[in-house]
């Protein structure tokens, strides 16, 4: 059983919700226990917006200080307002062209630079979740991230689409 | 079998495991997908059901109760401060009952994220004596609101369930039954004693209502004291409350304690905060050196505690009297209740920047809208309302927003308040959508025409419910299940409510816009003016039809023409212009990606920088 606490940060937008989605299919395809929060409302129209996804025995989706597993950052300028959230040793992957003073450089994906590169702009959630999905602390595998496009496409050129924005993220490593 | 739902989708589904065939609804973040989640999966279990998104949520409320009325179940859903305009027909249904079975989902928001209020709606329940249910996750949620049904038809009363925000936007695994089959058919018995009922047979109804409720309080089903708690011997020194999502919330915290701290506590669930179990409280007070309540939004079981002395909760500060809970808050709230003797300390005043406020979105028709109104009107005063509009406080266009149909109300009060001595009457004009319009604005307009009120009345026309995820409105015909109505014409109505001067104009032709409003503010000051109609008609582009019909330009700034002032972003603040990175003159860039290519923002450049190619 996976016992992980992951956040994710970007804006309304830009797939944050889509995301969270896609990994809690991830959690129930592999048989885990999970609960997630997404933002809704005022905070899609552009705003500053969080997902949260708790897998393994919990009953709230909220996570604290201090507590995320893994921090997912698909817009550069949330980073420094979700930070406190990862625990000490936690992983944080972050969207961003610009270096970052306090993070490694094989934590940085331009992932908006590449998904817009590859005509795919509005997948940029998916490329980089391709990318994420082969780092040590991302809860799932890449197939299993794969399985998951899958299932929840709700069309086969959504699907195709989908399948090759993670695909693409996947080659970035 | 389990699936992946969403709380609000978990809710929908416990009504179709019950039976439940009627939802009437008005959409409302957090608790606008469940109207939908209910039609979609009626149908796909073939199941005769009806449900309607009503103009407003008294409506909803007052249709559900009929359904109920005729021996079928229902269910009325709306946010929290919908319960609010539905308060006559809910306090009310409380004292005639139900033959069937009646739910009343009522969504509340602390924080609050997308609302005027932090209002809790279990003490509505409380005032309109109502039980109500208070789910903690997603899938007790889809448990709870099929238990409110049976206990609704149970009693013959209206049930409350109570989800807050955490819940309805949390998604889970969720384990499923089978839906309902059953289809009961309508039976109407005249009891106009009851269902008509004059005052005097009202008290006699209030009494038996109390009797009810006597009956539910002594329910050993709800007596949380009994939870896993005689295994402890001797009881721990502190005993916990909580209901809802805070239980959640205080499980996962005192779950993640090490074992010599968490063995302080014993936590006792609520699932009926209202009425209270009347022995449970006192149990608990003799087992316990100290009770913490944990709630959300207020202390509804920490009134009906009684002994104030040994409780701690909202009502003595332990737990701050306003804004949503989150791991650091009970955190705090532990330590300060078990004298935070060994309490893991914890970096909990990490004090992170502000994050970016939410806009209209690029080439929203608001966005002109607005643009075109501070030019025509100036000094105006905007009395504005409820929906993504309201975001027009970002561009200095909005000056008041109440609650919902307020912006006529409030337009003709400013009028009335100004014109009483005879001062000088600024301009002065009511911002409403065209979904709010209908909700309330209606009465608010003939109330204002009556009253001789004068002032410009701007009906933003997006053709939809946007805010809250694109319901379909009365003008658009379009009903909830996908079938076509009558489509209601705004002129019409507003014809009907006596305004005589009525223009409708393309909000992206924004000197067109801005001539046709100084034309309508002219008039409320003619002889024989009175309130002068603009509809600003443009749909929303979160409609893919509405996006399609968009002219999708290349629009792009000249670098030598662009002197960085600004002014584009503060007074137009579309997402796509964006001050260029590193640009020691501070010019700015159309972001590729975000625009869409209406090139409204050419008109607005003062140096003409903004061009299309």
């Amino acid at each position: 059983m996976t016992d992980c606490k992951l956040m994710i940060a970007g804006l309304g937008g830009q797939g944050v919700v889509f995301l969270s989605r896609l990994i809690s299919q991830a959690a129930l395809l592999a048989g885990d226990d999970f609960i997630t929060y997404e933002s809704h409302g005022m905070a899609m129209r552009g705003g500053s917006v969080t997902s949260q996804v708790k897998i393994g025995n919990y009953n709230s989706p909220l996570i604290g200080h201090d507590s995320a597993d893994i921090l997912l950052v698909l817009a550069a300028g949330e980073y420094e307002r979700n930070r406190h959230f990862v625990r000490p040793g936690g992983t944080c992957l972050v969207n961003s062209k610009q270096a970052l003073a306090d993070l490694p450089p094989e934590c940085l994906l331009k992932a908006t630079t590449i998904a817009v590169d590859n005509n795919l702009p509005k997948a940029v959630n998916l490329v980089f979740s391709g990318w994420a999905a082969q780092h040590q602390a991302f809860p799932y595998s890449f197939e299993l991230m794969q399985e998951a496009v899958k299932t929840m496409a709700v069309s086969p050129a959504i699907e195709t689409a989908n399948l090759k924005a993670l695909e693409i993220g996947r080659q970035q490593t | 079998m389990q699936q992946v739902m969403l709380g609000n989708e978990a809710m929908a589904r416990g009504l179709l495991e019950k039976g439940c065939s009627f939802t009437y609804a008005y959409p409302g973040t957090p608790s606008s997908e469940i109207l939908p989640a209910f039609i979609q999966q009626g149908r796909e279990h073939g199941i005769a059901i009806h449900a309607h998104w009503s103009v407003n949520e008294k409506i909803a409320l007052e249709s559900a109760f009929t359904a109920a009325m005729t021996g079928m179940r229902s269910a009325a859903v709306m946010k929290q401060v919908g319960l609010n305009v539905a308060a006559d027909a809910f306090l009310s249904s409380a004292y005639l009952g139900v033959t069937g079975g009646l739910v009343v989902i009522s969504a509340d928001d602390p924080g609050p994220n997308s609302s005027q209020t932090e209002q809790d709606s279990r003490m509505f329940a409380m005032l309109a004596k109502v039980p109500v249910f208070d789910p903690a996750t997603p899938q007790e949620a889809s448990v709870f609101a099929g238990r409110a049904l049976d206990l609704s038809a149970k009693l013959g009363l209206p049930v409350m369930l109570r989800p807050t925000a955490t819940l309805c936007h949390a998604r889970q695994n969720i384990s499923l039954k089978a839906i309902s089959q059953e289809q009961s058919r309508p039976e109407f018995i005249r009891q106009p004693q009851r269902w008509a009922a004059t005052p005097k047979h009202r008290f006699k109804l209030h009494q038996q209502l109390n009797r009810k409720l006597l009956e539910l309080a002594a329910d050993p089903r709800f007596d949380f004291a009994t939870e896993g708690a005689t295994k402890q011997t001797p009881p721990t020194p502190y005993g916990i409350i909580a209901s809802g999502c805070a239980w959640a919330l205080t499980s996962d915290l005192l779950n993640a304690l090490p074992n010599d701290e968490s063995r302080q506590f014993t936590l006792y669930k609520v699932d009926l905060p209202y009425p209270l179990h009347k022995n449970a409280g006192r149990t608990l007070l003799e087992r316990h050196e100290k009770l913490l309540v944990i709630e959300e939004s207020m202390p509804v079981i920490e009134y009906q505690m009684g002994d104030q002395q040994k409780i701690c909760g909202r009502l003595d500060g332990t737990i701050p009297d306003a804004g949503a809970l989150n791991p650091e808050i009970l955190f705090t709230a532990l330590k300060h209740f078990s004298g935070a003797k060994n309490l893991l300390t914890k970096n909990d005043d990490a004090a992170a920047p502000p994050g970016k406020r939410p806009s209209l979105c690029p080439g929203c028709p608001h966005r002109s809208s607005f643009y075109a109104l501070k030019k025509a009107l100036p000094k105006g005063i905007y009395a504005g309302d409820i929906g993504c509009y309201t975001l027009g406080i970002n561009l200095n266009a909005l000056d008041s927003c109440l609650c919902m149909g307020a912006s006529i109300s409030q337009a003709g009060s400013f009028y009335q308040t100004f014109a009483r001595r005879g001062d000088s009457i600024p301009p002065i004009a009511a911002i409403i959508g065209d979904s709010t319009f209908f909700h309330s604005g209606i009465p608010a307009l003939v109330n204002a025409r009556w009253e001789g009120s004068r002032f410009v009345l701007f009906l933003l026309d997006n053709s939809t419910t946007a805010m809250t995820g694109n319901q379909p409105t009365p003008a658009a015909g379009l009903r909830a299940d996908g079938s076509q109505g009558p489509a209601l014409k705004l002129e019409t109505l507003l014809q009907g409510c006596g305004i005589e001067k009525i223009e409708v104009v393309d909000p992206y032709r924004q000197s067109e816009l801005t001539d046709k409003l100084k034309e309508a503010w002219q008039y409320t000051q003619a002889p024989d003016g009175g309130i002068a109609a603009v509809i600003a008609r443009r749909g929303c582009l979160m409609i893919p039809a509405e996006r399609k019909l968009l002219p999708t330009l290349q629009v792009t700034i000249a670098d030598d023409e662009c002197t960085g002032c600004g002014y584009c972003i503060k007074a137009f603040e579309c997402p796509a212009l964006m001050v260029k990175a590193e640009d020691p003159e501070n010019r700015v860039m159309i972001d590729q990606v975000t625009c869409v290519g209406c090139g409204q923002c050419v008109t607005i450049c003062p140096h003409e920088a903004i061009k299309i190619i």
